[in-house]
């Protein structure tokens, strides 16, 4: 399968800065000789701009992801009809279900937990020290997710994304990304396993001492359930690994 | 040099950029787009940057998927086997789940210093946002079931105990790997940075990882048909 690299973020951060640092700097050595004029370019006309692109770019990302699980279901069913009835190519079928398991790429349920992490709902003290710590972040996300895997969860999603081998969760600003698809607060987290060892996990692993911490000094909520059904949806975006062969 | 300071340097890598913006949104959260809105320029465009790839990389899967799709409906056609396809399917499937051993370029992060498993759970999901696609701690294999506990202050991955310094292989663009794991802010940088620990990222051509020593099993978890 083909695959396609994330570009260095750092770097592709510092491109457009530059970039606007030449527009700018362009901008005032034309205008210097102008007649000094009130244009003041709004900073919010460039936010909404933005705002405009990134709302374009996910509903082209939506559409793209269900074209991928559109074209991955149609795979799965001619590989299902290449194997019919064939002994030993029937074999190998079986074993693309389970690896596809294994990858994220198919949704399933079973017993489990959910666990539910909200931002703080206690109002800010006027005194606040750290904001930090009235909200969830990326750290306590993964930590979490880190811990039910420990525990023997065999699939895990946060809100509607299955979490893969090369899913990362981080924020930028307030908004935290997940397989480069943009979540908000509140975060469900639906791992299937053992229903009383992860939920027990969840509250008692020292890991997540800071988790509860700010829930009792913070108000940041969090909520552990054991649930007898849980549906982990199946993996919808891009797999990009075009660096590696597998080398036997 | 204490571990409150590494950890002290994780809280600070968390959301740099949160600053004073975060006290207006706490509870604000309409909608993701009004968050964008409030996002600093630098920000949004890390995130349209970051879609505009992800787009990229759907379209290139997508072209694939359906190159594949139409040789299976042709092979079926001409009533030759699938057999061919059906395992060239399976091995990009090991190799995404460490069935198999994998080879390419990449990069190799020595760490000396005892970090907890909460340090390494960061690193690794670091090391994942920098893109890359395979990864292995002291030559043993990370999946997405690994576990990275710890007992006693001890670094177990998959139950196993590791000791310092970790080397830590990541595949992938090297290039890209080294520029995100070394840009500024991020988590080895700022490890980096603190007295005692020693953080070394050296881009390699060609790397092998293990393939993983068990594969992991379905207890509780069943397709939904």
């Amino acid at each position: 399968m083909q695959r396609l690299a994330l570009v260095n973020r750092s770097w592709l951060t510092t491109i457009p800065l530059l970039l606007g640092g030449i527009v700018v700097g362009l901008l005032m050595t034309l205008r210097s000789g102008a007649a000094p004029q009130t244009i003041n370019p709004s900073r919010n006309t460039a936010a909404s701009l933005s705002v405009t692109r990134v709302t374009e770019l996910r509903a082209r990302q939506q559409s793209l992801n269900s074209d991928l699980t559109r074209l991955r279901e149609e795979q799965g069913v001619l590989q299902r009809k290449a194997t019919e009835n064939q002994g030993n190519l029937e074999e190998i079928r079986t074993q693309i279900d389970a690896q596809n398991q294994l990858a994220g790429l198919s949704a399933l349920r079973g017993p489990g937990v959910v666990v539910t992490l909200d931002d703080s709902t206690s109002s800010l003290p006027s005194d606040a020290v750290d904001v930090n710590r009235y909200i969830v972040h990326q750290q306590q996300l993964v930590t979490l997710v880190g811990v039910l895997w420990n525990t023997g969860a065999e699939a895990i999603s946060i809100n509607e994304q299955r979490v893969t081998d090369q899913t990362s969760i981080y924020c930028v600003g307030s908004t935290i990304i997940i397989n480069q698809e943009l979540l908000a607060p509140p975060f469900t987290i639906r791992a299937i396993g053992d229903p009383a060892s992860l939920e027990s996990a969840a509250i008692t692993s020292p890991l997540l001492a800071d988790l509860w911490s700010r829930q009792r000094e913070y108000g940041v909520v969090i909520n552990v359930k054991q649930k007898n059904q849980v549906q982990v949806p199946a993996y919808t975006g891009p797999v990009t690994r075009r660096h590696l062969v597998a080398a036997p | 040099m204490t571990r409150a300071m590494l950890r002290q340097s994780l809280l600070t890598l968390m959301c740099v950029a949160i600053g004073f913006a975060l006290v207006t949104q706490l509870r604000t959260y309409q909608s993701i787009t009004s968050d964008v809105g409030n996002l600093s320029p630098e920000e949004r465009s890390v995130i349209i940057i970051g879609l505009i790839d992800r787009n990229a990389a759907a379209e290139r899967e997508i072209a694939v998927l359906q190159a594949q799709n139409a040789d299976y409906r042709r092979t079926q056609l001409n009533g030759t086997s699938n057999l061919d396809q059906l395992v060239s399917d399976l091995t990009a499937l090991r190799a995404q789940t460490g069935a198999v051993q994998v080879r390419g370029p990449g990069v190799v992060i020595t760490i000396d210093y005892a970090l907890r498993a909460a340090d390494m759970l960061a690193l690794i999901n670091e090391i994942r946002n920098a893109s890359a696609e395979a990864i292995a701690i002291n030559n043993q294999r990370i999946i997405v079931r690994s576990s990275i506990d710890e007992q006693n202050g001890i670094l177990l991955v998959d139950g196993v105990p590791q000791a310092p310094p970790y080397v830590v292989t990541a595949l992938g663009n090297s290039t890209t790997l080294m520029g995100a794991l070394n840009r500024i802010g991020g988590l080895l940088r700022i490890w980096n940075e603190i007295e005692g620990v020693a953080v070394n990222i050296e881009p390699r051509d060609d790397l092998t990882l293990p393939r993983i020593s068990t594969m992991p099993t379905f207890r509780y978890a069943q397709p939904i048909p």
